[in-house]
């Protein structure tokens, strides 16, 4: 079981919150012009990345809201979240994937 | 209990046949009927955070996990845009009232939720070891301070959990779920009843 | 008095309150601070259960929570225990326990038949023997496995005790409270850290409370209680007795198993709880477990009798007990010489070391040797004997290539052997947090390496640190590093205080000590695993047949399985591997330890988890009316809804179908409160329904109410309800009982994640309102009596919604129907909903009023062909397939799932679409989740065309009904199919449409 960061009530029990998978994957406007291929990836595709992950979370016992986090999938890490619309807090190149901003930069990621 | 604002109806709690606990150390008591309100909407718009304050006679908290309180109204931060307000049991009718006029215009949503839920007052010594058998949260009282609260997991249970002072804390819980956490509350002071 | 062996004066034991006991059923008489092993040695009881595999008698080979022998079944009845570790259960006035594994005694065990058939039982053992044929396994094989094995019995009563979790923060955590974890304790716990201090054993102290060392000139002991007493004062210091940190799990989350009585015995009543399971979230990890020592593998090293050296000099200095007379100590290093010493001090008659180095230099071995210690030196051990214990051994030169012997045999008489082949550090906790392990070749032990992103800190020696000295430093330093790293104190490290340590002279390492005769042959074995009854030969075959990984060795040959995971066994397997191949240990490498360190019962993993609060029961303001009137009650998610109301004896069928009847002929009443509501308010409102539902609702009157599908983005059907505008901004919506949670979960993903711009809230609202719904004939009648509402069709029309009072309560009331009968579905804030029901059920009396529950109101939907999600449709459900046609919008330029239509398969001609069946006997109601196929063919398998997904008798259609998903079955009515069943009866159907009962409709007005 392990911590996540919500960017508003800061870090809790990874059983507060529930799962939703790569961050960043819009809707497609102009469905119908769309090809079966482009709205089935859409749908199916996903990157599966060993390493850095950006992903979607929801503070479903918290303060019920969506937002995204940056976490290393063997360490099980979490670099930082941030808000919807937010670009990624990307860690550096070569993170380790063993230390949280909040670890590393202290005064970053409060 | 009978109704004042509705002759001859009764009404009831989800835990009106529960019998308060009382021992040395630890009170586990309802708080029944406590108005509740869920106030969307925007603090960054002046108009709205305004016409909040004039109702409910106290700034909207924008820190997570703070309140405010004025008299018998509390105000708690919820989420970015949700606060949830607590007032004087059968309070909320008025409530909504002034705010649904006050906020036109300005407010997203007012929801009364004073039945949804109900609150649970535990208090005494062993509060917080009561509390910390089922629920994750770092109650310490120099992480949890008066004032502060949050929503959070007691086992199966949601709960919406605020630290009034020294070692009473309030509960909020579900109607449906309020059975289960009362009963686990009522178990866990097992330990101490003897 | 028989405790013959108890030592005088001796001990940290309290003499002031003996106990007693008994072992298979004799009484014998211990102290309060013995543990059951130490009671058990005092008395001269050696032999305490025979072995997993062999039946070979065994005794106490350790004094900690390595023990792998002597496993007892401890207590009767329901709070038996099976697996207890002699070694760490504390003695109580009345405790029983027995051997295990041992029929029809210990002394005379039947299956130690199973030594002379040693050569049956190789490694590998089950995988060859019980391979063919396969069909034997659950008959044959598994009863004689069965009966053979198994370590002691479970109870098979209710556990009549309690137990409790807790979860606990802290900055600072210390597991192990030894000279390095009190020290970590007090370097952290001066700071102001929150630390939690905790260890496995009744008393803190770790290996000081065996030892006679000196800290700063006192008994290390004084050092301790000092240091017990300044961390008890401080308020943000936590000492954890007898609790076993048994996991560490991600971002140092650990668990730890508290007992809490256990030591006082069976508790007259469970308020107090048995045992408490910690759950602790610690910002920083300091292990300070201490060290095991690891068994020398020599011939016959299993009789009872023979002890690691450690364990011996635990028993003579902690417990005053000095179980035998003469004693020989085998070992390759220094430290057995203390044992040596302490059991000459303590009056043993002939003390013997055998040591297999040939020049040791260390200061011990000068000592031992000035206090009348007979030294053999570059001896080993090379045969031990006795029936039940051991009573003497023999012992030659061995060579210098480590695998002969180049002497004659000498025998030693002895009733007590220990031995020592050095120490492993306890890894286990950090090898569960994912750190890595070294390979310290000048102390041929695996020690802490990379620690992983959990960063615990070793201290002492499980850091491989084993001199007390450096215990004490590394205990200081770590603490007050890890404080830091939480945030308290500067880091600075409090001095270290003087220490009397002795120099040791370096190891010589026999990893298999040669017998008499080459190993595998002849009868002696040579263990690395007593629990597991694995031997240094087994190795030797795993090697042979290819068997060389370490994972592979360990699954082959069973070695660290069972209760004690290889505390005792795993480098030795590890070191013989690496002699066999000819690799260096670290090559071989390591397996990965997993939690718990140690067992932990059912009981405390539960917690109070169990009985009524096992799983919540969700129930609504009606349910004590639903108790008086005797309503069945049927699991819906974790809902309890009445399920029906049986009158007199009727038996389900009997009461569902009177209520059926009733209901369409009168009046009948249904909790409906558990269905999901949803407050949304916002402008944007009407438009984001748009999107989540397939039909438009911008064109909805406030007032009025629609029914709507939601799809997921596969084009399926995920949930459906009723939805009415309140206002021009504000919309109630419902959803499925067990819908409500996942479709809330919906609206606010797509609302904050995908449109955030838009002016829309959601407010789950499901238990504000308690919902009566009254549907029938009548229902309007029965109605008006208790409302202000004006209930004119004309004004109160179908799917309309009107506020007002009913029974006095403010109310909203929906025009619904989910019966196609005239219907109210009456909400009301749920303080008033048993107020409301009563007063409905009161006035309802006169209207011939039915109370009805999920089952009636399955059937009287089923007649009107309406769907349940999730019954109907299981995720491949289109609207399309439900002959929904109408309610997806033409006009609407996209919603949720709509572009899937096009996909091919969702596109294609004749896939599975909901249809009625009528059965050839309108008397026989078929399965749910019967097939429904062409051709019958004599038995499967057949082509399925699809299944039967909801069937009831209808007594108001006067026949059986059902409903199905038929490939291309809105083409097909009409036409004949079968059914064939489990039973062989083959029943034809019918394809029909699904409205069944009041095909026009008419009956929703009343």
């Amino acid at each position: 079981m392990f911590l996540v960061k919500c960017p508003w009530c800061g870090w809790r029990e990874q059983t507060e919150f529930s799962y939703g998978g790569e961050a960043h994957i819009a809707r497609p406007t102009g469905t119908d012009e769309i090809s079966d291929q482009e709205w089935g990836d859409y749908i199916y595709s996903r990157k599966n990345t060993k390493g850095v992950h950006a992903e979607r979370w929801v503070h479903t016992q918290g303060c019920g809201r969506w937002f995204n986090a940056v976490r290393h999938t063997v360490t099980d890490v979490m670099w930082d979240s941030y808000k919807m619309g937010e670009d990624a807090p990307n860690p550096p190149k070569d993170w380790d994937g063993l230390s949280s901003r909040d670890e590393l930069e202290p005064s970053e990621g409060k | 209990m009978v109704d004042a604002i509705h002759p001859g109806v009764t009404a009831d709690t989800p835990l009106t046949a529960k019998t308060p606990v009382q021992i040395e150390g630890l009170s586990i008591t309802e708080l029944p009927f406590l108005g509740k309100i869920t106030l969307r909407g925007d603090a960054g718009d002046k108009g709205f955070a305004d016409a909040a304050k004039k109702v409910l006679g106290v700034a909207l908290p924008t820190a997570p996990m703070s309140s405010a309180q004025k008299g018998s109204i509390r105000v708690f931060w919820k989420a970015f845009d949700e606060w949830l307000i607590w007032t004087e049991a059968d309070g909320q009718t008025k409530l909504i009232a002034d705010l649904r006029a006050a906020l036109d215009g300005v407010g997203k949503a007012v929801v009364d939720l004073s039945d949804y839920y109900t609150v649970i007052r535990v208090s005494g010594s062993l509060s917080r070891d009561l509390l910390t058998k089922g629920c994750a949260l770092d109650l310490h009282p120099r992480r949890f301070t008066p004032g502060q609260a949050t929503g959070t997991g007691f086992h199966h249970a949601t709960i919406f959990i605020t630290l009034v002072e020294g070692d009473t804390f309030d509960v909020m819980i579900r109607w449906s779920f309020a059975d289960y956490l009362w009963d686990y509350f009522a178990d866990g002071a097992r330990e101490w009843s003897a | 008095m028989s405790q013959t062996y108890r030592l005088n004066g001796k001990g940290r034991i309290d003499r002031s309150q003996p106990l007693t006991f008994t072992y298979d059923g004799k009484a014998y008489t211990g102290y309060r601070g013995d543990t059951l092993a130490s009671a058990l040695l005092a008395n001269g009881v050696k032999l305490v259960g025979r072995s997993f595999k062999y039946h070979r008698p065994r005794g106490i080979m350790t004094a900690g929570s390595e023990e792998p022998n002597a496993l007892v079944q401890l207590g009767e009845g329901n709070r038996t225990e099976p697996n207890t570790r002699a070694t760490m259960v504390e003695l109580f006035d009345g405790l029983s326990a027995s051997s295990q594994n041992c029929w029809p005694s210990v002394k005379f065990d039947l299956q130690s038949i199973n030594q002379k058939f040693a050569k049956l039982f190789p490694a590998g053992f089950y995988y060859k023997t019980f391979m063919f044929p396969a069909s034997w396994w659950e008959p044959v094989y598994e009863k004689i496995i069965r009966n053979a094995a198994g370590l002691g019995k479970s109870p098979m009563e209710r556990d009549p005790d309690s137990y409790a979790q807790k979860f606990a923060h802290c900055d600072v955590l210390i597991v192990g409270g030894g000279p390095a974890g009190l020290a970590a304790a007090l370097a952290a716990g001066r700071t102001g850290a929150r630390v939690i201090l905790a260890d496995e054993q009744n008393e803190l102290g770790g290996s000081l409370l065996s030892d006679d060392a000196q800290i700063d000139g006192k008994l290390a002991l004084e050092w301790v209680a000092e240091s017990l007493a300044e961390l008890e004062a401080l308020e943000d210091v936590t000492v954890l007795r007898r609790t076993t940190v048994s996991g560490y799990y991600d971002y140092n989350y650990l668990t730890a198993l508290e007992r809490v009585t256990d030591h006082l015995g069976p508790q007259d009543d469970d308020s107090t709880p048995r045992q408490r399971f910690w759950k602790i979230r610690a910002k920083r990890v300091v292990l300070a477990q201490g060290a095991i020592e690891r068994p020398l593998v020599f011939a016959d090293n299993d009789r009872p009798g023979i002890m690691l050296a450690s364990a011996l000099r635990t028993y003579i200095n902690r417990f005053g007990v000095l179980p035998g007379r003469e004693i020989v100590v085998f070992t390759n290093n220094d430290t057995a010489y203390k044992t040596a010493l302490d059991a000459k001090a303590a009056g043993a008659r002939d003390v013997t070391v055998v040591d297999l180095r040939d020049d040791p230099k260390g200061a011990l071995v000068k000592a031992a040797e000035d206090a009348g210690i007979r030294v053999f030196k570059g001896y080993a051990v090379v045969a031990t004997t006795g029936k039940h214990a051991v009573n003497a051994c023999e012992i030659a030169k061995l060579g210098d290539d480590n695998r002969t012997i180049v002497s004659d045999t000498t025998a030693l008489p002895c009733d007590i052997m220990a031995h020592s082949n050095g120490w492993n550090p306890t890894v286990h906790l950090w090898s569960q947090a994912r750190g890595k392990l070294n390979w310290d070749e000048a102390q041929q032990c695996f020690v802490p390496g990379f620690a992983g992103p959990w960063k615990p800190v070793s201290a002492g020696s499980g850091n491989g640190a084993f001199a007390l000295k450096d215990c004490l430093s590394q205990g200081y330093a770590t603490g007050a590093a890890a404080a830091k790293a939480a945030g308290f104190g500067s880091g600075d490290v409090p001095a270290t205080p003087a220490t009397d340590d002795i120099e040791y002279g370096a190891m010589r390492m026999v990893w298999t000590v040669p017998g008499k005769k080459p190993l595998g042959h002849g009868k002696a074995k040579h263990f690395h695993d007593h629990q597991n009854d694995v031997v240094a030969s087994d190795i030797h075959l795993a090697a042979r047949e290819g068997y060389i990984s370490v994972e592979h060795l360990k699954r082959y040959t069973t070695t660290g399985m069972g209760t004690d995971q290889g505390k005792t066994s795993n480098v030795n397997a590890l070191a013989i591997m690496a002699e066999i191949r000819n690799a260096a240990i670290p090559e071989v490498g390591t397996t990965t330890f997993r939690p718990p360190y140690t067992p932990v019962t059912f009981g405390a993993i539960t917690g109070q988890n169990r009985n009524e609060l096992f799983l919540q029961k969700r129930t609504t303001p009606m349910h004590k009316a639903h108790l008086d009137a005797g309503a069945v009650f049927e699991d819906v998610g974790d809902w309890k809804r009445p399920w029906y109301f049986p009158k007199g004896k009727e038996t389900m069928d009997e009461a569902v179908m009177r209520e059926c009847r009733q209901v369409r002929e009168s009046v009948g009443m249904l909790d409906a409160s558990t269905l999901g509501k949803i407050d949304i308010q916002g402008k944007d409102s009407a438009e984001f329904l748009n999107w989540i539902y397939t039909n438009k609702w911008d064109n909805l009157k406030p007032g009025r109410a629609r029914y709507g599908l939601m799809l997921n983005e596969h084009g399926m059907v995920f949930d459906d309800g009723v939805t009415t505008r309140l206002a021009d901004d504000h919309f109630h919506m419902t959803t499925t009982t067990g819908g409500a949670a996942r479709v809330l979960g919906w609206l606010e993903e797509w609302s904050q994640t995908e449109w955030p711009k838009m002016d829309v809230y959601f407010t789950s609202v499901t238990e504000q309102w308690a919902v009566c719904t009254i549907t029938g004939p009548k229902s309007r009648a029965l109605l008006s009596e208790l409302t202000s509402l004006d209930l004119d069709p004309e004004t109160f029309p179908f799917m309309a919604m009107q506020e007002g009072t009913v029974a006095g309560a403010p109310a909203r009331v929906y025009r619904i129907s989910f019966t196609g009968d005239l219907a109210y579905e009456i909400n009301v804030p749920a303080r008033y909903g048993l107020h409301v029901w009563n007063a409905l059920r009161e006035a309802g009396r006169k209207h011939d009023l039915c109370l009805y529950g999920t089952e009636t109101m399955h059937v009287l939907r089923a007649e009107k062909g309406f769907i349940i999600v999730g019954q109907d449709t299981d995720g491949t459900v289109t609207p399309m397939d439900l002959g929904m046609n109408w309610i997806v919008s033409k006009k609407k330029d996209d919603f949720l799932g709509r572009r899937s239509f096009a996909r091919s398969d969702t596109a294609r001609e004749g896939r599975k679409q909901l249809v009625g069946l009528l059965t050839q006997d309108p008397n026989f109601v078929l399965p749910e989740g019967a097939h429904v196929v062409e051709d019958v063919k004599p038995k499967p398998p057949m082509k399925t065309l699809g299944h039967v997904t909801s069937s009831y008798y209808s007594p108001n259609v006067g026949r059986s009904i059902a409903l199905a998903l038929v490939a291309n079955g809105h083409n097909r009515k009409g036409d004949t199919l079968s059914v064939p069943l489990m039973s062989g009866r083959v029943e034809k159907v019918t394809i029909t449409d699904t409205v069944f009962f009041d095909k026009e409709g008419t009956r929703t007005n009343g």
